[in-house]
């Protein structure tokens, strides 16, 4: 459509005053001659103040762990780094892992960056779609080939692996009832333990039955297995990666459906949204 | 809640709705426990996500109370235009929550950083100018087509303003209900704030001129709220942390009387009281505008 000449010179003089003011509440050097010195501040303080209480409760961990002082100097870091673009600020906070892993004064601490990107993860989880199985699909996997066949994953699922025991780390941070410190105690102890095994993995599935995304501890062979379903594989060329080991599809099969990780059959040239 | 709706449909209520803000620290009383209220505001963008406990807490407010949407992040009058990602979410939570109230506030919030779309979190203010208010109301039309309903815009309180404002804030607003058939929210709190911070001699005096301009027929709905009290020579920030104003009932009583049985809503979003305080502050509310209507029913009979 084309705009109006009218209005089309209004929008780009607006434009640049208003790109000329965020540049300015955005900027580090606090100095502004345009406007009123005072009333900026009260924005900047706003955005920091918004920026550190969205990112709290999207990474109560991290916050936990590295505590206050660092944690809001984190937050505007990321704020410059990789400023809010949604309009929903659940969403934002993608980069603070690597924001994170970049900071010289967590140079000593690799894994926070991964605990940061184990609280995004169920962030995102808790906040995506609620999906049940899509029963009528089950007969797909009657009659249909597998090479042909997808399983598609709940919304609600995400992976990641880590050099280090984030879940242990998570947990130990968000016990209940336990104001003596005794459970978290026990996590940082099997966090150590594992730690100190050779080449440690940890593999995480993270996932929903309700509303309360849950951690699952996944074993290598399972981590692939799914990491070819959310590429969007075959069941049939998944199994065939997974030909090495010992995975077996009917049984895991029954303990997917139990945990609400499949959504839906779909013969592969059928499109259908799920997961992305 | 049917009925709520219905009447708003006809713009015609039999009594003043009132609302109050209703913020996640009281969802459970407001669930559980009884009240007077008509409705209740919740923020748009707290409800955006596809899923999970935000989306199940929604659908029981939605049954028991009627809702108005009020948008913190849509920034209507952003040059960079709304997204359309963020429009679609928001039109997916209207179909869901059916409200019977929409609004957002005259200000912008998208804009540039670096060449890359920004957020600013916040609502920033406009110049009040031809052409600002040539975006703001090329915005609204589209949001509200793209919605299919029409949308109420609030009056901000700013901490800065443009050098090369040429119209008064009240103009600017009238100017665009007239070029997009938008209503107002009047947040009279705001008006108290900016008075404060332009240093007018007598802020209440300021706000009765700045209600004076405002045409009986284009308000669509009331805030109130508080703030806390600064040092002088300090800037007033509209937090909305404290009980309205001694100032803010004076004007709310004016309000209704210039522009009639509008719904109103008692809003709090820093330091939030009990529930009940919220009710307290909706029963006096309610209590204002029953006093006004009988008054001006007294002064009609005689």
């Amino acid at each position: 459509m084309k705009l109006d000449p009218k209005l089309k010179a209004a929008f780009a003089q607006v434009n640049q005053q208003q790109q000329t003011l965020i540049a300015e509440i955005f900027s580090q050097d606090g100095q502004s001659t345009l406007f009123d010195q005072r009333g900026m501040e009260i924005y900047r303080r706003n955005l920091r103040a918004t920026a550190q209480q969205v990112l709290a409760i999207s990474f109560p961990t991290v916050f936990e762990l590295i505590g206050e002082t660092l944690f809001n100097y984190a937050c505007g870091e990321l704020l410059q780094s990789s400023p809010p673009c949604e309009g929903d600020w659940g969403l934002w906070g993608e980069d603070f892992a690597d924001s994170l892993a970049s900071m010289p004064a967590l140079e000593e601490y690799p894994f926070v960056a991964d605990i940061a990107r184990l609280d995004f993860i169920i962030h995102q989880s808790q906040r995506a779609k609620d999906t049940q199985l899509d029963q009528e699909s089950i007969q797909l996997l009657s009659n249909t080939e597998l090479d042909n066949l997808q399983l598609v994953l709940s919304e609600s699922c995400y992976l990641m692996s880590s050099d280090y025991p984030v879940i242990e780390f998570r947990q130990a941070h968000h016990q209940i009832n336990d104001e003596e410190g005794v459970l978290a105690k026990q996590q940082l102890e099997i966090a150590e333990q594992k730690l100190f095994q050779p080449n440690f993995k940890q593999y995480v599935l993270v996932y929903r039955t309700e509303f309360k995304a849950q951690l699952m501890d996944l074993e290598a062979e399972e981590f692939t297995w799914l990491t070819l379903l959310l590429r969007g594989e075959t069941v049939g060329k998944a199994l065939d990666e997974m030909s090495e080991s010992r995975f077996d599809f009917a049984q895991w099969l029954g303990k997917a459906i139990e945990n609400n990780l499949v959504h839906f059959f779909n013969e592969k040239e059928h499109v259908k949204t799920g997961h992305k | 809640m049917e009925q709520l709706a219905q009447m708003n449909k006809l713009e015609v209520y039999a009594n003043v709705p009132i609302g109050v803000g209703l913020r996640h620290q009281h969802f459970s009383e407001a669930l559980t426990s009884s009240s007077t209220i008509d409705f209740v505001e919740v923020h748009s963008e707290n409800f955006f996500a596809q899923g999970g406990a935000s989306k199940a807490v929604l659908e029981q407010i939605t049954q028991k109370y009627e809702i108005s949407l009020h948008s913190t992040a849509m920034g209507l009058g952003s040059a960079q235009g709304v997204p359309s990602q963020y429009l679609d979410k928001l039109k997916a939570l209207a179909k869901r929550s059916n409200p019977f109230l929409m609004s957002d506030h005259a200000c912008f919030t998208w804009s540039q950083l670096s060449g890359q779309q920004v957020h600013a979190g916040d609502l920033l203010p406009l110049a009040y100018n031809e052409q600002s208010l040539l975006v703001l109301a090329n915005n609204l039309n589209r949001v509200q087509q793209a919605l299919g309903r029409s949308i109420l815009v609030e009056n901000l309180s700013a901490y800065i303003k443009f050098p090369d404002n040429s119209m008064l804030e009240t103009e600017f607003l009238v100017g665009l209900t007239e070029l997009s058939g938008c209503k107002l929210l009047i947040d009279l709190n705001n008006i108290l704030v900016t008075a404060r911070n332009i240093n007018a001699a007598d802020p209440v005096e300021y706000a009765l001129q700045w209600l004076a301009q405002i045409p009986a027929n284009l308000v669509g709905e009331i805030h109130l709220a508080g703030y806390t009290q600064v040092a002088a020579g300090q800037l007033v920030i509209d937090d909305h942390s404290k009980p309205v104003s001694d100032d803010g009932w004076f004007l709310y009583q004016k309000a209704l009387e210039r522009f009639g049985k509008v719904p109103t809503l008692i809003e709090w979003d820093n330091e939030l009281p009990s529930w009940q305080t919220l009710l307290d502050q909706a029963d006096k509310a309610r209590q204002v505008a029953s006093n006004v209507f009988n008054n001006l029913e007294l002064a009609d009979e005689a």
